[in-house]
């Protein structure tokens, strides 16, 4: 569309704003378009195929004119991206398909609960912007490692980041290709394996050419789509609902609703119910008390891991790399959680929104019979199931309902599974919009899927082609040859992920919420007592970074694949009540005393229970890094009081790292643009 | 509410942060040249 302007020349830096507001009137008017053709009788498959090629069209086209054949474009963009740019496509980076498909159904499943990502995810912005994005600016590094290896002097130090961040950055993409692929092949109706390949030359058009230089502006782009679509289906609804536009100001109304909703079919018994101390019956789950899913321990210490864990992620991190100036790059933190904010501010209102859908129809009383369309179209990729079988044709689902004792006849809402992950993408079906709506917000999911693979991808080839490359293998290759090589290894890597996203990996989906826990052990000690402890030394660094991360993955791995053995090793730590524990003994008992033939059955279900219990406290694995942070703290500092303090260069570079003024500490002979 | 609250609190802080921290800066003569 609005972007012929030849990309990377002064001339567009200058132009940038007219430039996107050109995009966006054409986004707009694209969006206007298909929706009279919609009108005019255009059949919805060819509205899908409109958004997804044409969306990825325009982000390919970007990519393209923002090819570079310069060291210093292709890692940091030349460092000249403004502030309030750097923001909106930090934003992008960051809102992934996990942010923008799967949030407001973790919020509609989870109720209250579901705010610690809501929490998490923002917070880590407040420490980015205070502990460590200015003084990596000032730094000058290409990668987040390249910091590890000048503060910590040495390759080993690089190899470890070069470790974590590969760790948890690849289920991360992996989970991304796997959501690019999702929407594909809804939209497009093409196989998932297909659909994934087809998700994976998009990404790759966006990068390979232009590297950090390209993604960049593409995600500018993205950014701009995938706010649009977020916010119009909302709109939309709290218009219909309660006549003002503005979500936010009616989600209190809709809380209200929800609650009434919530009793009526409590009352005709539509919906799990407990009953309480007093015998009165109530709803099991109520979507606004606190502390239905998680205890407080465990909500406030997936709040801290997730804090964390965003400020060590280190394709956000790099994104700071890329502004002009120190100033700029703090101001561009707060640019980039005001551009999250848009979205997250608007979150718990979708799923608010999208529930009290859901709940009318629950409440109204649907007959098995007459299920809505919207729950065959996603029953038919395995995503809503009803009494347990997918919705794919309505007598298998009476048939499952019928072996129910005491099923009614009509849905219940314990009956309905849906995949939080189809909330947002199925919204404006259940509320009957139009196509042209949907089209829209799995537009926006494709741009916010992509423009995180991007970065991360990026993030991962640039560590292995600039770390790991040119930095210990071949310090000698030249500009040339270390371009080739980037491109080489964003393509393998690129096509790593996707064959693993192909195989739909359910292990590797559930681990990414892990990446925050991963990223938070291992880089975040290291990271900060580095920048602002002048007396933390290279082996300090190197044991906090080996011992945080080593715990945080062993707790992972312990209480996920080996839940039996931790158990029985650290049950003493547990919180397993002795009901739980008679039931492990019980489950032991029969897996010893199983035949042959029944053993596998036997251990998986001692394994199932197994990992309920297994703990530490009771801390859940997913916030694994309440351990990783204090032991990845402590031993930085103790190993480091017992060493020799660092020279007087290494803390003279610390120093000069915290004042903004002045040259940047790594100079890189073949940079374009260094600072001012 | 709560939440939403933060959030808002969350981004007011940091635009305060980044200005603050650029006043403070050029008073002490550190800031980068314009």
């Amino acid at each position: 569309m609005a972007t012929q302007s030849k990309a990377g020349s002064g001339d567009f830096i200058d132009n940038l704003g007219r430039i996107y507001a050109l995009y966006t009137g054409g986004f707009f008017a694209f969006v206007v378009v298909l929706a009279i053709l919609e009108q005019l009788g255009v059949p919805n498959k060819f509205i899908g195929y409109g958004f997804v090629f044409l969306t990825i069209a325009v982000y390919a086209l970007i990519g393209i004119l923002s090819r570079t054949a310069e060291v210093g474009e292709y890692y940091v963009a030349g460092r000249r991206v403004p502030a309030f740019y750097n923001g909106m496509a930090t934003g992008a980076d960051w809102m992934s398909g996990a942010s923008f498909v799967g949030m407001a159904g973790t919020l509609f499943l989870l109720g209250y609960d579901g705010l610690a990502f809501v929490l998490g995810w923002t917070g880590g912005y407040v420490l980015v912007a205070i502990l460590i994005a200015p003084f990596l600016r000032k730094f000058g590094a290409y990668t987040v490692p390249d910091f590890f290896s000048e503060r910590f002097g040495g390759n080993f130090a690089r190899f470890l980041a070069v470790i974590v961040l590969i760790c948890c950055s690849f289920t991360y993409v992996t989970a991304q290709i796997y959501a690019t692929g999702i929407i594909a092949s809804r939209f497009l109706d093409i196989n998932f394996t297909v659909a994934v390949y087809v998700g994976l030359f998009g990404i790759l058009l966006c990068s390979m050419l232009g590297g950090m230089k390209a993604v960049t502006w593409t995600q500018v782009a993205q950014y701009i789509v995938l706010i649009v679509a977020y916010l119009i289906p909302v709109i939309i609804l709290s218009t219909k609902k309660y006549g003002i536009p503005i979500p936010q100001l009616t989600y209190g109304q809709a809380l209200s609703d929800i609650a009434s909703l919530e009793g009526q079919m409590a009352a005709k018994g539509l919906i799990a119910t407990v009953k309480d101390a007093a015998g009165a019956v109530a709803v099991a789950k109520p979507h606004i008390k606190p502390f239905t899913t998680y205890d407080p321990l465990n909500y406030f210490a997936l709040i801290l891991c997730l804090m964390v864990g965003t400020a060590s992620l280190p394709h956000i991190l790099m994104r700071y790399f890329t502004t002009p100036s120190v100033r700029e790059a703090r101001s561009s933190v707060a640019w980039s959680l005001f551009f999250i904010f848009l979205l997250y501010f608007t979150a718990p209102a979708y799923a608010a929104f999208s529930k009290l859908e859901v709940y009318g129809l629950v409440a109204g009383g649907a007959k098995l019979s007459e299920l809505p369309q919207w729950m065959f179209t996603y029953g038919n990729l395995g995503l809503v199931k009803v009494c347990g079988v997918d919705v794919k044709a309505a007598q298998d689902v009476i048939a499952a309902c019928g072996k129910i004792a005491g099923h009614p006849g009509v849905l219940r809402f314990q009956d309905l599974a849906i995949n939080p992950d189809v909330i947002v993408l199925s919204t404006p079906e259940i509320a009957g919009m139009p196509y042209v709506i949907a089209g829209l917000v799995a537009a926006g999911g494709l741009a916010a899927a992509l423009s995180t693979a991007d970065g991360l991808l990026l993030a991962i080839a640039n560590a292995l082609s600039h770390d790991i490359y040119y930095k210990m293998v071949n310090p000698n290759a030249t500009t040339k040859t270390r371009l080739v090589v980037a491109r080489i290894l964003l393509v393998v890597v690129a096509i790593a992920a996707a064959y693993t996203a192909s195989t739909k990996p359910a292990d590797i989906l559930s681990m990414v919420a892990w990446a925050f826990s991963l990223a938070a052990a291992g880089i975040f000690p290291a990271l900060v007592m580095g920048i602002w402890w002048k007396r933390a030394t290279t082996a300090g660094a190197v044991t906090g970074m080996i011992l945080g991360f080593g715990i945080c993955l062993y707790y992972l791995i312990g209480t996920r694949y080996f839940a039996v053995s931790f158990h029985e090793m650290w049950g003493w730590l547990g919180t397993a009540s002795q009901a739980q524990l008679d039931t492990f003994a019980k489950l032991k008992q029969a897996w010893l005393a199983a035949p042959e033939a029944g053993k596998a059955a036997a251990y998986a279900a001692l394994d199932r229970h197994a990992q309920s219990i297994a703990s530490w406290w009771g801390v859940r694995n997913i916030s694994c890094a309440l351990f990783g942070l204090p032991v990845g703290f402590l031993s930085i500092w103790i190993v480091s009081m017992f060493t020799a303090a660092p020279s007087q260069a290494v803390q003279d570079m610390v120093d000069a790292t915290r004042r903004p003024r002045g040259e940047t500490i790594i100079k890189d002979k073949d940079a374009v643009v260094v600072g001012h | 509410m709560a939440a939403q609250g933060s959030l808002i609190a969350f981004v007011v802080m940091l635009f305060w942060f980044a200005n603050r921290q650029d006043q403070i800066d050029r008073e002490e003569g550190q800031a980068e040249d314009e």
